[in-house]
């Protein structure tokens, strides 16, 4: 049965959505709490630094740094990697390329960017007390980049193959224009341009 | 146009390009920036400033005390996270590693500045108007959507640089973040 370009993306958009609320969400807050916290607690003890790490209120994925001592609270802290920050582009991009792996790659990047923030957190907690400065630097400015710049690059290498192709057939009728001149969700995947995402 | 990278190579360029154009920010911003008040106090001002007058315009009484703007018993404090300038350099990092040519980036990087500008001030007069009138969503308005809308507009100016960037970007790449922290709510006066 031949499934319809739009459908097929808002399927994938739904699944998408569905798996994140309801596997990868709750599997952040798992990992923040039982893993990150007491690896992170752990480090500060054997390093004997004044430093703790507690739970915030509002949700699972996220710890404040405290003074183990006194309590104060520190602008720092550490949040679970691949977020709103991925799902809300990999859902527009899953729309709008759902024959492409685009989102699958985002996520490996934030995947990435998440182990490369919870290392430099380790070691801020641990030895290195400017690994702190550097899971933050990595946390916010680097997966917002990604984030951004994701869908930014997918669109414009899009839209280059599309005026390409229609600058190839400048007399063509629209009915008899190449597959690549069409909508991006209903092209196939042979006919984007070598991606600005790794290809698959 | 042309297309932005005909390789992985060139993708990887720009990539390390990008990371090392905000690496260079954040360490510079963090170290020097952020401690002297050099930029942010400024800023601030600015941004409160025209909150006070967008406000105005609208037919309102606004007051300005520093970097607090009040509206009757409402007010809003424009924190260093809030007065935009991380969502700034975010906006010109990429501008600079993507592929272009400089003069055009003489002019969009200054458009795109006072657009992001304009932007946090509407947000701000906006924020007010929550503190004013439904103070119980502030927070939720702050923190979440209020952020979306940057990012959106960041998205917006990114597309058409990557159209307006000119011819460089068919033969390679030429040449910050937004961590909007909570615009302090005050509390009624």
């Amino acid at each position: 049965m031949r499934v319809l370009p739009r459908t097929r993306g808002l399927v994938l958009c739904l699944s998408l959505a569905l798996a994140y609320v309801a596997l990868w969400n709750p599997l952040r807050g798992a990992l923040t709490q039982y893993a990150v916290r007491p690896a992170a607690t752990l480090m500060a003890a054997r390093w004997e630094r004044d430093l703790a790490v507690v739970p915030t209120d509002a949700n699972a994925h996220t710890l404040h740094v405290v003074r183990a001592r006194t309590g104060e609270r520190l602008p720092r802290g550490y949040t679970a990697p691949a977020g709103l920050l991925f799902v809300v582009p990999a859902l527009g991009l899953a729309l709008l390329f759902p024959r492409r792996r685009h989102w699958v790659y985002l996520l490996g990047a934030h995947l990435v960017l998440g182990a490369a923030a919870l290392a430099a957190f380790m070691l801020g907690m641990g030895p290195w007390p400017y690994g702190l400065v550097v899971q933050r630097f990595v946390e916010t400015t680097l997966a917002e980049a990604l984030s951004l710049v994701a869908p930014v690059l997918a669109l414009a290498a899009y839209r280059s193959s599309r005026d390409g192709s229609a600058a190839r057939t400048p007399s063509l009728p629209a009915s008899s224009l190449p597959a690549s001149s069409l909508p991006a969700s209903s092209l196939p995947a042979s006919s984007l341009p070598a991606s600005s995402l790794p290809a698959s | 146009m042309a297309r932005p990278f005909a390789s992985h190579c060139g993708l990887a360029r720009f990539a390390v390009r990008m990371a090392a154009v905000y690496a260079a920010w954040f360490v510079a911003y963090d170290l020097f920036l952020l401690p002297r008040g050099t930029l942010d106090a400024p800023l601030s001002h600015f941004v409160t400033e025209a909150t006070a007058a967008v406000v105005r315009l609208f037919g309102a009484e606004a007051a300005v005390r520093g970097r607090e703007v009040w509206m009757g018993a409402a007010g809003v404090y424009v924190a260093d996270g809030c007065n935009g300038l991380a969502a700034l350099s975010l906006f010109v990092g990429f501008v600079l590693a993507y592929p272009g040519t400089w003069r055009r980036r003489a002019w969009f990087v200054p458009a795109g500045l006072a657009t992001l500008v304009a932007v946090n001030v509407l947000r701000c007069a906006f924020l007010l108007y929550v503190q004013a009138y439904a103070p119980l969503h502030f927070d939720t308005l702050h923190a979440y959507l209020t952020s979306y809308v940057f990012y959106a507009v960041i998205f917006a100016l990114w597309m058409a640089w990557t159209r307006v960037g000119g011819e460089a970007s068919a033969r390679g790449p030429g040449s910050g973040a937004f961590g909007a922290a909570p615009a302090t709510t005050l509390t009624a006066a």
